[in-house]
């Protein structure tokens, strides 16, 4: 009664062996390609958005007209502009907007805000609420 | 890698799958066009791909549902391993064959713009745009049902899973807006997400300590980072579902910009999908 016992447990351990061996590997590897599939992204998402996305739209909603090329291009002082916006509520032709600006002068940064989070801004930024109408 | 595709080609059309499929694509998106460009003249076609990416949610899971599923019900798997092929070469020419069966419907929609062109004023690259985006989204999700085919070998399951998958996708966004924009709310489903990891490597390597250690490892990263600075969780889970989705990228294209970084996002999704399933596939030789 004990041998085939035995036997058996010692299958059941050469089975679970080559499992642990072939699922960490398939794990390990997944995990690697999943790693390298990121950073690809991330790498990409990096890029200037004067690469990347293009305007395809018929009335040219997201692209910078060359008369604003030519004022954000002759800009002597920095600029920095606070996008003040609930994570998550991001406006899409603004955000768009913006990172054109952004990738279009070295003197123009972004920042983003979030209104209930973060402290208010600096008290020698006047706020002058102008929403962009497209 | 050519003879699967070409076994695959005929058996998809000498079944109703193919034709089902096809059928399916072009009646949702002809209700489209009636209702926005002939009912509502608007001239925009990429709208009409906008409202008819929903119908993915029902003909991906039709199409993919026997792939692989129905290859380990009948055993005929066996003979997938004992082919002169790669798995991966199997895989390859199954995800192709499902290229083919979608492509054919989206070549007749493509004609679509440049008849409504000659009634109007339609503005063509963003179109085609659309409807090359249509194209990668579908890829994509076509890339996720071989995946999830691979997983079971019960046709229905595998629909019902795809169903729920792609349904998911696509209520994302709304969903985690809606419950969870807090800290808090993101660290729970973080938290989750670590008990699921720990799940699939105790599944995979049948290796109880191990699954313990991933799980307790990953939770412990989570509550250290939540003590240092739990601001970083603020808004976290939507901003990732936003990242994930791959119906929200799509409609970027529908809103007229031409995303690049979208289109490597669904190239990368297929080629993990495509990996995990020869992963799943070379499981049952160690499993």
């Amino acid at each position: 009664m004990k041998k085939p016992d035995k036997r058996k447990s010692f299958w059941q351990m050469e089975k679970n062996r080559v499992a642990f061996r072939g699922g960490s590997y398939a794990l390990i590897l997944s995990a690697v390609v999943l790693a390298i599939l990121i950073i690809i992204n991330i790498l990409v998402s990096a890029l200037p958005a004067t690469l990347t996305k293009y305007d395809i739209s018929s009335s040219k909603l997201y692209s910078i007209t060359s008369n604003t090329k030519a004022v954000v291009n002759a800009l002597e002082d920095d600029v920095t502009i606070y996008w003040i916006v609930q994570s998550g509520m991001e406006d899409e032709v603004i955000e768009n907007l913006l990172e054109k600006y952004d990738s279009l002068s070295d003197k123009i940064q972004i920042v983003k805000k979030t209104p209930t989070f973060f402290p208010p801004l600096p008290s020698n930024i006047r706020m002058k609420l102008s929403p962009i109408i497209v | 890698m050519f003879a699967v595709l070409k076994h695959e080609l005929r058996l998809y059309f000498h079944s109703l799958t193919a034709y089902v499929f096809g059928a399916f694509l072009l009646a949702f998106i002809g209700i489209g066009a009636m209702l926005y460009n002939i009912q509502a003249a608007v001239s925009n076609f990429e709208f009409v791909l906008g409202f008819g990416s929903l119908v993915f949610v029902v003909i991906v899971p039709i199409l993919t549902m026997r792939v692989i599923a129905e290859e380990r019900k009948q055993k005929t798997d066996q003979l997938l391993y004992a082919l002169p092929l790669t798995t991966t070469q199997v895989i390859i020419g199954k995800y192709l064959s499902l290229l083919v069966v979608y492509l054919i419907p989206l070549c007749i929609v493509s004609i679509y713009p440049l008849i409504f062109a000659q009634f109007g004023e339609v503005y063509l690259p963003t179109a085609y745009g659309g409807i090359f985006a249509f194209f990668m989204l579908g890829a994509a999700l076509l890339a996720i049902g071989v995946f999830i085919s691979s997983l079971t070998d019960n046709q229905g399951l595998a629909a019902g899973i795809g169903i729920a998958v792609i349904l998911f996708n696509y209520y994302s966004v709304s969903l985690s807006e809606y419950f969870s924009a807090t800290a808090f709310g993101s660290f729970i489903s973080l938290c989750i997400l670590a008990f699921i990891i720990a799940v699939i490597v105790r599944y995979l390597t049948k290796n109880y300590i191990l699954a313990y250690w991933t799980g307790g490892v990953l939770i412990a990263i989570l509550l250290v980072i939540c003590m240092l600075d739990a601001s970083i969780f603020e808004g976290f889970l939507p901003q990732i579902m936003t990242q994930l989705s791959l119906f929200e990228r799509f409609y970027t294209f529908v809103n007229g910009v031409f995303d690049m970084t979208s289109i490597v996002y669904y190239c990368t999704i297929i080629v993990f999908f495509l990996f995990l399933s020869v992963q799943s596939l070379e499981k049952r030789r160690y499993n």
